[in-house]
């Protein structure tokens, strides 16, 4: 093919605009999670708000983070599974600048959240310690993101170079933000050939390093993230558990988004009955490897019994309020998908599956949740009301209009297989 | 990598033959060697029954030592092959074709192995079957709270799936050496031909079955050394009791069974001239695999030590500062040295590609793997709670015979493995190769 008609081709893989209504939404979303907070500032449900808060960020910012890191995973292993889906993936690393930014709420309000740096104990280690916590965030998330940024940077140059040169971007990306960009991206152009050629060279070296800093730094961001919340507990595959559920959830949210494009670009065709089949099989294997290690942490802990780590499961898995939500989690994160995904139909019914991933991602949102909340929340009650719908709405609003927004720059499927 | 193959259908007819004729001098000699190894493994188990236990180095408080070390390390070896066999099927990778059916060897062997010691570490290896539940005299029934007993199980679920699929796998070849051969060994094959004709009606129902066992196999590789995990993370020793322990130790099976199926392949391409079916592609292939499980064992380390750093619990830190300071010091920082720094060569292409260097870190991770076994078990129950119980394990040389006696087993069962039956898949080298068609 021709490179102009490569150009054409890629330009009807971009997202368009969407609709206005969908844009209201979205506009109204994030101003009612902005609210929220802002009522949180000012003492308003100020520990709800929090505790919210640090549930949606650990959730969303892993889901982002996960979803950048499986597109490399595809990269890394010559993957053919739903290849197709690893630009949609790649373009999740648009959130995570944002959610860098966002880290900072949680640094400024820990004392609100974080009971060891409210009462600073001698009995705990330099680990718990509102400093060190404080520079640790800002590296795991700092390292994380310019690694994200840069390497979906590296992937995305030769295609929206091929896009800019053969003048497929109209008006409405000329102007501002979006522009600028184009332009930073595209310096020092030297043709679609040579450019493809230096991106896989470059790729080659950095999809090993952006792996194994994602796997150690998030084990890391998981236990300091959610983990430190109860300083009395630990339990050793902790960390892991929070990379592989993220791992589940970007996989989900990358089926979703495909599904989400299908029926808007031409890129439908390319997301097939049979891509959908691969994601499918994809999910019903971290359904079962998650489910797995949450049953090994469960039993081992269960079966010692040691009073320090048993208190943990007893309070989400045994006791009210929040035995509810942990079972609902099992149900809808692991039995439900186990049971239905075995269907050959429906993980080759796009539709069937996007309900389902809606359900999965109900559950790991719950998941957090269940880690997080029972271990600072005081009272005897489910803190479920406006507040968290709210701030919920807020990330949603947030992961989904950066994922557009670098959609409609970025054609969802690279010019060339790799 | 169907491009990078100069074969065609005849010659791997040809070389499938090639592979099962007479023995050359070599090979008889590494046989006479293995059977003296395998009588003194047979003396020594044969002097622990007659003597006692007390032939063993088991002590207390180490009453689990050298035997359990072996076991776990020959039932880690076994997961290789499925890894290889069933899950890169799954996953559709083509290098696998001719390299998976040493692999899945591999496993039937080594699980054959691993199988033994539980028995020689039993006082009485005769009443074993007490572990089984059926109904005896005195009443006595498995507990099955048990991991022990979970363990009896998962290892032989795991070996019959793994037999089926290893058998299974092999019919259409066999079936070639059923029509090639006359006489006895016609009938012999033609036994385990199990009938194949190599009808379309058979194809289909095969390849079915095929997917379905690979399948069912997957995730029997995680269950099977999760529980064997178990028997020590259930426990509340310390050291043992870490919620980390299954998926560390599913992925030190999978980086020990990667170092010796390796270390399998590399003389087997050499004597069986299958240079031409296991190309460098193909053990770079599985280097690179090893340095990702080198990663997560690696990282595994990090975290059992920085969780009992920060656990704060008295008990837990000081096993974890015994491991790396203590009486076996250096078997902590040999494991580590082992496991993961020495694979990290291959991070260069020059150093996956060397057959010097692949077999160096096959042997150092191989070494390195055992190694893990024996500082899990041996440091921690040697530094229990109590300091007035602590107690060191003492080497004895029936524990030496019986492990000389294991790795003898083993590779004897492997070289008699590879003379009668065929090493590399014929049908599914067919698959990735070139067709025959006119240029």
């Amino acid at each position: 093919m021709k490179e102009q008609d490569l150009a054409q081709q890629l330009s009807d893989y971009r997202l368009p605009r969407i609709s206005q209504q969908l844009r209201f939404l979205f506009i109204v979303f994030t101003a009612i999670g902005a609210i929220m907070l802002i009522g949180g500032f000012l003492g308003v449900q100020t520990q709800r708000v929090y505790q919210i808060y640090l549930v949606n960020f650990a959730f969303w910012t892993g889901l982002a983070q996960a979803a950048v890191a499986f597109a490399a995973v595809y990269r890394l292993t010559n993957g053919g599974w739903s290849d197709n889906f690893r630009r949609i993936g790649e373009l999740f690393a648009a959130f995570l600048p944002v959610s860098f930014l966002l880290l900072f709420i949680i640094l400024i309000v820990q004392g609100h959240i974080y009971p060891w740096v409210r009462d600073p104990s001698p009995d705990y280690t330099v680990w718990l310690n509102s400093t060190f916590f404080t520079i640790r965030m800002l590296v795991y998330f700092s390292v994380m993101t310019i690694l994200s940024v840069y390497y979906v940077k590296v992937a995305v140059r030769p295609d929206i170079g091929l896009l800019k040169a053969h003048g497929t971007y109209n008006d409405s990306d000329q102007s501002g933000l979006t522009s600028r960009i184009i332009e930073r991206l595209t310096r020092n152009w030297r043709g679609y050939e040579e450019e493809f050629r230096a991106s896989q060279e470059k790729l080659k070296v950095l999809t090993p390093i952006f792996l194994i800093a994602y796997g150690a730094l998030y084990t890391f961001a998981g236990i300091d993230l959610l983990m430190t919340l109860d300083p009395g507990y630990y339990s050793t595959i902790y960390g892991w558990l929070f990379v592989i559920s993220g791992f589940y959830s970007g996989v989900v949210a990358m089926m979703m988004a495909g599904y989400f494009v299908r029926s808007k670009t031409s890129v439908g065709e390319l997301l097939d009955k049979t891509q959908f089949h691969d994601i499918g099989k994809l999910i019903l294997g971290f359904c079962m490897f998650t489910g797995g290690l949450v049953f090994s942490q469960y039993l081992t802990i269960w079966y010692g019994n040691i009073p320090k780590e048993t208190g943990y499961i007893i309070t989400r898995f045994h006791e009210a309020p929040w035995a509810v939500i942990s079972t609902i989690v099992l149900l809808l994160a692991y039995f439900v998908p186990l049971v239905f995904l075995f269907s050959k139909k429906i993980k080759q019914t796009p539709a069937a599956l996007f309900m389902l991933g809606i359900l999965i991602l109900i559950a790991l949102w719950l998941n957090r949740f269940i880690e997080a909340v029972p271990s600072i929340w005081p009272e005897m009650t489910i803190p479920f009301g406006l507040v968290e719908v709210g701030i919920t709405l807020g990330f949603f609003a947030a992961v989904v209009s950066c994922w557009m927004w670098l959609a409609r720059i970025v054609p969802l499927v690279p010019a060339k297989p790799e | 990598m169907p491009s990078s193959y100069k074969l065609s259908y005849t010659k791997t007819d040809a070389d499938l033959l090639n592979t099962l004729k007479s023995p050359s001098k070599g090979y008889w000699i590494a046989l006479f060697i293995l059977s003296i190894g395998l009588l003194i493994g047979a003396y020594g188990w044969g002097s622990q029954i007659y003597y006692g236990m007390g032939m063993s180095g088991k002590n207390n408080p180490v009453g689990w030592a050298l035997y359990i070390t072996t076991f776990v390390f020959w039932v880690g070896i076994a997961h290789s092959g499925t890894l290889i066999s069933a899950i890169l099927f799954l996953f559709r990778v083509r290098w696998r074709a001719p390299v998976y059916r040493s692999a899945e060897a591999v496993t039937v062997f080594a699980l054959m192995v691993a199988g033994l010691f539980p028995l020689i570490h039993l006082g009485r290896p005769w009443v074993f079957y007490w572990m089984l539940p059926i109904p005896q005299m005195g009443e006595m029934f498995p507990n099955f709270k048990s991991p022990l007993v979970w363990d009896l199980f998962a290892v032989f679920t795991y070996l019959t799936v793994s037999s089926t699929f290893f058998i299974l796998g092999m019919m259409p070849d066999v079936a070639i050496l059923r029509d090639k051969f006359k006489g006895w060994k016609k009938k012999v094959y033609g036994l385990l031909a199990l009938g194949w004709r190599g009808t379309d009606q058979q194809w289909r129902h095969y390849t079915a079955a095929y997917v379905f066992l690979a399948a069912l196999a997957t995730p029997l590789v995680i269950s099977v050394h999760s529980i064997v995990s178990w028997d020590f993370a259930m426990s509340v020793v310390p050291g043992w009791h870490d919620t980390i322990f299954a998926p560390y130790f599913v992925a030190g099976a999978i980086h020990s069974g990667l170092a010796m199926v390796i270390l399998l392949l590399i003389p087997m391409r050499k004597w069986f001239a299958l240079k031409e079916y296991i190309t460098d592609h193909h053990l770079a292939s599985l280097a690179k695999l090893m340095i990702f499980t080198a990663f997560v064992v690696g990282f595994a380390y990090v975290i059992e030590f920085f969780m009992a750093w920060y656990g704060g619990d008295i008990y837990k830190r000081d096993v974890f500062l015994f491991r790396a300071f203590g009486t076996y010091w250096w078997s902590f920082w040999g494991l580590f040295l082992f496991n993961f720094i020495l694979p990290m060569l291959f991070w260069s292409h020059k150093y996956r590609t060397s057959t010097f260097w692949l077999i160096f870190v096959s042997v150092g991770v191989s070494i390195g793997m055992w190694l893990e076994r024996f500082v899990i078990i041996i440091t921690s129950l040697s530094h229990e709670f109590n300091p007035f119980a602590w107690g060191f394990h003492e080497l004895t040389i029936t524990e030496v015979y019986i492990i000389i006696g294991s790795f003898s087993l083993f590779f004897f069962l492997f070289l008699v493995f590879s003379k009668i039956l065929p090493v590399v898949s014929n049908w599914e080298v067919k698959e990735v190769i070139e067709p025959p068609r006119k240029k």
